[in-house]
């Protein structure tokens, strides 16, 4: 479902990141783990059709994203992946009902209210579909990049290090949660992450070679 | 959520400078606005009052204080000219029509303007109420003098010597209202009619104390006659001005040089003198204009430096949309959007601030000065100030929204 098949990426003429072959089926739950700087976040980005690979390609539902031009990628991007960022990146200058509809439109879906409140319903958010983000606490957050990502009933979800800086309580609850609305969904999940705590939760792991800083 | 909304959240967020720069670009649009509709007003007046009159004859002096003085009535006269003089130039072929006019009194401050039937006619006047005025010291009045002045028919007032209010009375021969003319948009509005006859006659009895009592009575049956003082009057008597009418163009280049080189009165021009206060009037205005772009100018800068600064911390918000599925040019006319919006809100408020001051100003200066002044009314320029609102948000925001457009989302996020 999700495949790529001889990646290699460099910034600036090194190399970060060479794999040659590795795919996840429908509703797989993927951990993306190794040391810090090998390179899991730029394998996100290229999973996610934010970042083109330097050389290799990626299939997304039978969908080359390679031959996504300009606009078409975009649309794909929004319809197809959900993406959930470390920073989590809620827009703060609109509600939480706006932050999810604004991902329907940016997809090039009809703005479904219903779909936003139910999903909003799902996650405990209901009273606060018009707050604004900045008002949050951070768990509340969490939960409205969650169904940022989901509203679009997106083939896969991408997430990069969601259980950083959280205590094991709620690094464990933040992963269930995860994982029990992507399964819901009947999303594919990939998250990408260092941390030790949560590696072993994980049946399907890529795990990724430590690079040397300097190596040519 | 849709492209507007989200602009104007976005320029809520930020809401002392969006409204530092409404306020800016208000003020300058206002600006502009206002000295549109003062130009445009005062063109179209000035025109109407002098529509028609080629020439005006008077004393020597000033000519555009004596256009000033008899086609708008503001100024004073610069003098008499006699009777006669005024007959002589009547019996010029090149002379198709001529109105006397007789000034010097007021009625709390109108102007009390002895004439002829013809004056009246020039401006296509009708009577609103009552009649003409025939009998001597008989007087029409114009729209304005009535409702604002408060004068009906039958009532008896007394002018003031001057032009302004609380000039000496001639308390003897007070003018009685028998008309009241419907408006007609002129200088006429605001002026008391009433034969040149009357005019002698209270200044007769003025000059020459109670006791010319028959002197005054013989001069005012003269006026009975058909074609009016220049036909029949004493030529040893005296008016203030001709507003002249020519029978061809020609006229124009030859009578107001032959008047003012070969007789004691002076000729001037409306339309040019009219074209030199304008031209007067002009270097004020463009003054004002001058500031008024300045201060839209930066409004546009500040339009830029808004949303160029608001980038910094939006390169995030950006990059989410896009990774949402924004494509770049969506990006490019959200920005664009906020910029255009911004202005085109300043510039409506601008129309706004400028007519409603035309209004105040208006309803204040047609008190204290003859000038008329409407707030309620367009002047097609007008659109054009929408159309540099809309290119100047556009053009503001235009290296910002280039600036969205190229930001790279994976370089982005991965900092984040
Ligand atoms: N835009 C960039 N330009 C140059 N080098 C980069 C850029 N982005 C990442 N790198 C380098 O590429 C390597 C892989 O980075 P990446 O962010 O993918 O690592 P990571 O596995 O996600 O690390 P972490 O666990 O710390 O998040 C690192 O050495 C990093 O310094
Ligand atoms: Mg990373």
């Amino acid at each position: 479902m999700l495949e790529v098949a001889g990646i290699r990426h460099s910034y600036q003429s090194q190399l970060v990141l060479d794999l040659p072959h590795w795919r996840a089926d429908e509703g797989d739950q993927w951990l993306l783990h190794g040391p810090s700087g090998c390179g899991k976040s730029t394998l996100l980005h290229i999973l996610g059709g934010l970042l083109t690979p330097s050389e290799g390609i990626v299939t997304l539902a039978g969908t080359e994203l390679g031959t996504l031009r300009g606009a078409a990628g975009d649309r794909y991007r929004g319809r197809h992946i959900g993406i959930v960022f470390q920073q989590l990146h809620l827009i703060d200058a609109i509600t939480v009902r706006q932050n999810l509809t604004l991902a329907q439109r940016f997809a090039g879906l009809p703005v479904d209210e219903a779909r936003a409140t139910e999903i909003l319903t799902v996650l405990g958010l209901a009273d606060k579909a018009n707050a604004f983000p900045f008002a949050l606490s951070h768990g509340q957050a969490q939960r409205v990049a969650l169904a940022r990502a989901l509203i679009n009933r997106p083939a896969v979800v991408l997430a990069d290090e969601p259980t950083s800086n959280l205590d094991d309580e709620n690094a464990a609850r933040a992963l269930a949660l995860l994982r029990d609305q992507a399964r819901a969904h009947g999303s594919a999940l990939v998250i990408a992450s260092h941390d030790g705590r949560i590696k072993d939760a994980f049946e399907k792991r890529l795990e990724l070679p430590a690079r040397r800083e300097a190596a040519a | 959520m849709n492209a507007l909304a989200l602009a104007i959240a976005y320029l809520r967020r930020r809401p002392l400078n969006t409204a530092l720069n409404l306020l800016l670009l208000a003020i300058g649009v206002g600006t502009i606005a206002l000295l549109l509709l003062f130009t445009d007003q005062l063109q179209k007046r000035l025109q109407r009052d002098a529509d028609g009159i080629d020439m005006v004859v008077g004393a020597k002096g000033s000519p555009m204080q004596l256009i000033l003085s008899s086609i708008f009535h503001v100024d004073i006269p610069t003098g008499n000219v006699s009777l006669g003089n005024a007959q002589t130039l009547a019996a010029n072929a090149m002379v198709r029509e001529i109105i006397p006019l007789a000034l010097g009194d007021s009625f709390r401050g109108y102007r009390i303007v002895g004439s002829e039937q013809n004056y009246p006619a020039h401006y296509r006047a009708e009577l609103a109420d009552g009649a003409w005025w025939q009998e001597p010291l008989e007087a029409t009045i114009g729209a304005t003098v009535s409702s604002e002045g408060g004068l009906v028919i039958g009532d008896i007032f007394a002018g003031a010597h001057g032009m302004a209010s609380g000039g000496a009375q001639h308390a003897e021969t007070p003018y009685r209202v028998v008309g009241v003319m419907a408006p007609t948009g002129t200088v006429l509005d605001r002026l008391i009619l009433t034969s040149i006859e009357s005019v002698w006659e209270v200044h007769a009895i003025h000059d020459e104390e109670a006791d010319a009592h028959d002197d005054t009575e013989h001069i005012v049956e003269s006026q009975s006659g058909s074609g009016g003082v220049l036909a029949h009057g004493d030529p040893d008597q005296e008016v203030t001005a001709l507003l002249v009418k020519f029978r061809n163009p020609i006229a124009a280049a030859q009578l107001p040089r032959q008047i003012n080189m070969q007789t004691p009165m002076q000729a001037a021009l409306p339309g040019y003198e009219i074209a030199r206060l304008m031209q007067l009037v002009g270097a004020g205005i463009d003054g004002f204009r001058a500031f008024a772009v300045v201060l839209v100018i930066s409004a546009g800068l500040g339009i830029f430096a808004a949303l160029y600064n608001a980038l910094a911390q939006r390169r995030y918000d950006i990059a989410v949309m896009r990774a949402l599925g924004a494509t770049r040019g969506t990006i490019l006319r959200q920005i664009l959007l906020e910029g255009v919006l911004l202005a085109v809100v300043g510039a409506v408020l601008g129309l706004l601030l400028g007519h409603g001051t035309a209004a105040l100003a208006g309803s204040w200066l047609r008190q204290e000065h003859q000038i008329h002044l409407v707030g309620l009314t367009w002047v097609h320029e007008e659109i054009w100030l929408i159309v540099m609102a809309v290119a100047l948000g556009a053009v503001a925001a235009l290296l910002p929204a280039l600036q969205a457009y190229r930001i790279d989302i994976s370089k982005v996020l991965a900092r984040g």
